[in-house]
């Protein structure tokens, strides 16, 4: 596939690695400002203090106010958003191609001098607390918080980005100040453009606004090994009222240096990642239990998450898991058949094209895997080791990271009924019940 | 069920190009009614494909709301030429992109895929427009995933409950009143006839636009249309009688209790329809009072007012006028007629004063932004041009409107906000937050 862009690399600043793709089809600028410390670095006691330090860089630097960051950003036409990862802070902003030297002025601005004023912090706590509060109302995200904390027990993936009432609370001013030394350095930062700019161009704005930016120590990328969680557990979260059941199904699945990621990408997507896969077909189609339903491996430093998702009625639910815990044991005992393999290795390689039909997404192709520490080539081979990978190499692949035994179950649901009833489905006693507001 | 067709007899009956956005369109009329627009753009080796049907939810009656809705699904069902599932299997495939979506006005399906992939979606949009099978088997299993959609969009989904009471509120005696999903008892009741009946009446060349944008030749094009969708002879379109809602004079009140942590509003103004001269400067007045975190109302409410979580506004782009829709969900212990009053008091000095001059400038920025924004990818233009021709009869009005934002003032905005922002035009609906489990 043709890329939309011409692409160019280079480092800048004592560590920046700054990528670009350029395009002068429209007068637009995509830029990303990606840190390589995410919320995994939280202190154990100070859950969502990265997030906290994020949220408060966009109220401005010394100079500036809260008010006066948006209207400026709305003055000069500029979208402006900051993202935490587990392993990262990205600023990502968009702006007319004209402004995008008081854009990138403004944003050294934030970065480099931010105020981190008390009352700012008290603000942005409260408004934290009120999203946690929020959650209650979002089923999906409460059962993915339950799953993650099922399979990741003591280990940092189980922890949430946001934080609890109690972590967010104890949040001081030097936690913030401690957060933003150890992550915003020019020995940390990926920068990306996309769109009308070139690289001289970018070159000088970097030199001119960033320069600034302290060189520090490189964050190591140190995420401790998964611990493998054996035996089946559940937990439901008690929501009586509903007439349907968010189900999640999660086990640990695979990493970015995993031999097994190409194998185990396509046996997935076989599976259940496309509208046509068996997983969808029956539970959809053939059961018309649930109207979204599918599998999916989150990449991670190591082991993420393979999960299946879907929400059938509150009748349907128990059967609905049931048949997807028999399709993924009969997927896992019996591999996939070789023309599903075929049919997911033509879906992945044509729609590798749909992936790279913009300036903004050529660039995700690279920046992605810069920020991780991976290579920026990391998926130049895409296409080639999807189409070598065998039947042979999927199914071994699937058996040797997939474990439907160790399996857990999170659903939204009346705990009265299910508990029980998922006690004698899933053959275990470690099914538990939880309030919606259990921070 | 399936139409008969012979050997393609239909040649286009009109054509002519015209700029679009530094690309040329190129429009033809075929002679059984069908429109095709393809704008070649060869940044990418993609083609975007997309048919959009001028049916959507206002075409149905009482009794059978969410028709319209439900047949989008059905048609990934078996034709005469697939079996069930073939259709979804024949795109994912070569890795493409496939869905469809419904609303008020209009139906659209798409494909965007590898450019070598064109006659697959000519020739599969070709046989469903004419030979999809209905049988009730698939009505049925189909009915239950729609019935699991509403469940997560609306039943269980507080904002989706109180906006649907709200349009059933504010546009009642209109078919925007209800679903575009459908009332519940009405979906459970849908029969095969029906479906059948649908389908003959609307799913026809004469009700259709094709728009095919990305890495391809416009005569190669037409002449693959022309050779799949040629023989599909026309339907007889029910002639549209289509008003707007009857007039509102006094404001209109609704509540629901719902399991939910903190009180919401869902409030709608009468608005204009999407082709009269007001709806881009109310669209403007809208981005100066909710279209960025620095927009009035966000920052009064949420950012430093720390009294809601999020407040947004939207205006309806309905071909017959729909609403200005707002939404304000509140924090704990936050009293919500409070809230409502500073709404009001906020609103009555926007209406005496109209925007400043670098809030009109702010909004005008930023509505420019969203235009060059959804015109990056080739589906996004090909989203354009089907929205504009299924809505207004013509893909060149995106630009009229994209003009009409840049040309509007601040006295055209207060002007305009003292038309509709009024609330003996209002509907307001409460959520009550009940305890839950």
């Amino acid at each position: 596939m043709t890329p939309a862009s011409r692409h160019t690399a280079f480092p800048l600043l004592g560590g920046v690695r700054v990528l670009i793709e350029e395009s002068h089809d429209l007068p637009l600028v995509d830029l990303s400002f990606g840190f390589r410390s995410g919320s995994l670095a939280d202190p154990p006691d100070r859950e969502g203090a990265t997030r906290l330090m994020a949220r408060i860089l966009r109220s401005g630097g010394r100079g500036s106010s809260p008010a006066q960051v948006e209207d400026r950003l709305a003055d000069l036409g500029a979208r402006l958003s900051i993202q935490v990862g587990q392993g990262s802070v990205t600023l990502n902003a968009s702006v007319l191609s004209r402004n995008l030297e008081p854009l990138i002025a403004m944003i050294a601005d934030m970065l480099l001098e931010p105020a981190f004023r008390p009352k700012d912090l008290a603000r942005e706590r409260r408004s934290t607390l009120a999203r946690i509060t929020q959650l209650v109302d979002e089923d999906r995200r409460l059962a993915g918080r339950h799953l993650y904390r099922m399979l990741y027990p003591d280990h940092p993936y189980g922890r949430g980005m946001l934080g609890t009432r109690r972590s967010v609370r104890a949040i001081q001013r030097e936690d913030l100040v401690a957060r933003w030394r150890s992550t915003l350095t020019s020995r940390n930062l990926v920068v990306g453009m996309a769109g009308d700019v070139d690289a001289t161009e970018a070159e000088r704005l970097l030199r001119a606004h960033l320069g600034g930016l302290p060189r520090g120590p490189r964050t190591p990328i140190d995420v401790p090994a998964v611990p493998h969680v054996r035996g089946r557990r559940a937990r439901v979260i008690h929501k009586p009222e509903r007439g349907q059941s968010q189900l999640l199904i999660g086990t640990h699945g695979t990493h970015f240096r995993d031999p097994q990621l190409y194998p185990l990408m396509l046996a997935n997507t076989a599976f259940g990642e496309t509208f046509s896969s068996p997983l969808v077909n029956r539970i959809r189609k053939q059961e018309g239990f649930s109207y979204g339903v599918g599998s999916r491996l989150s990449l991670s430093q190591k082991r993420g998450l393979f999960s299946i998702s879907s929400f059938p009625s509150a009748e349907d639910a128990l059967e609905c898991l049931r048949i997807e815990l028999e399709l993924l044991e009969a997927w896992t005992e019996r591999g996939c058949p070789a023309a599903g393999l075929r049919f997911a290795k033509g879906y992945l390689v044509g729609a590798r094209g749909m992936e790279l039909d913009t300036p903004e997404k050529c660039l995700d192709q690279r920046f992605g895997p810069v920020l991780a520490g991976l290579p920026e080539s990391f998926w130049d081979d895409y296409i080639p080791r999807v189409r070598a990978v065998t039947k042979v190499e999927a199914d071994a692949a699937v058996r040797a990271r997939i474990h439907p035994k160790d399996a857990a179950v999170a659903i939204v649901g009346d705990a009265e009924k299910l508990v029980p009833a998922l006690m004698e489905l899933l053959g275990t006693d470690d099914v538990t019940r939880h309030a919606p507001d259990e921070s | 069920m399936a139409r008969n067709h012979s050997a393609p007899k239909v040649r286009a009956a009109t054509s002519d190009a015209v700029p679009f956005g530094g690309l040329t369109l190129h429009r033809y009329h075929l002679s059984n009614g069908m429109e095709l627009r393809v704008l070649p753009d060869r940044r990418a080796p993609i083609v975007s494909y997309q048919s959009w049907f001028r049916v959507g939810s206002a075409d149905e009656e009482h009794g059978r709301t969410g028709l319209a809705h439900f047949f989008e699904h059905l048609m990934f069902g078996a034709t005469e030429r697939r079996e069930e599932g073939e259709l979804d299997r024949a795109f994912e495939a070569v890795g493409a992109e496939v869905n469809a979506a419904t609303w008020t006005d209009w139906t659209y399906y798409y494909e965007t895929c590898p450019k070598r992939a064109l006659s697959r979606c000519v020739e599969v949009e070709a046989d469903r427009m004419a030979g999809l099978k209905l049988d009730r088997e698939r009505l049925l299993a189909e009915r239950d995933v729609v019935l699991s959609e509403r469940r997560s969009r609306v039943d269980d989904d507080v904002e989706g409950l109180a906006v649907e009471k709200l349009y059933a509120t504010a546009l009642e005696g209109h078919p925007y009143a209800w679903p575009t999903l459908g009332w519940a008892r009405d979906i459970r009741r849908f029969d095969l006839r029906s479906a059948q009946t649908f389908y003959r009446r609307w799913y026809a060349p004469n009700n259709v636009v094709l728009v095919v944008a990305g890495d391809v030749s416009p005569t190669d094009v037409l002449r693959r249309v022309e050779a799949a969708y040629g023989a599909i002879p026309p339907s007889r379109l029910p002639r549209r009688v289509r008003k707007s809602a009857p007039a509102q004079r006094t404001e209109r009140r609704a509540q629901i209790r719902f399991t939910t942590p903190t009180p919401k509003y869902a409030i709608g103004y009468r608005a204009p329809a999407f082709d009269d001269p007001d709806w881009p400067v109310l669209a403007v007045a809208c981005e100066v009072l909710f279209g960025s975190r620095g927009a009035r109302f966000p920052r009064m409410l949420v950012h430093e007012g720390e009294l809601c979580v999020s407040a947004r506004g939207h205006v309806t782009p309905f071909r017959d006028g729909g609403l200005f829709d707002v939404w304000l969900s509140m924090r704990e212990d936050v009293d919500p007629a409070s809230v409502l009053e500073l709404f009001d008091a906020e609103l009555v000095r926007f209406l005496e004063e109209g925007p400043s001059e670098a809030e009109l400038t702010r909004a005008k920025s930023s509505l420019e932004f969203s235009f060059l924004t959804s015109m990056e990818t080739v589906a996004g233009k090909a989203e354009q041009i089907g929205f504009h021709e299924a809505v207004l009869g013509d893909a060149l009005r995106v630009f009229d409107r994209l003009e009409a934002y840049r040309t509007t003032t601040a006295e055209s905005v207060r002007d305009a906000a003292r038309r509709y922002l009024v609330s003996s035009q209002r509907s307001v609906v409460e959520v009550v937050p009940e305890v839950g489990s």
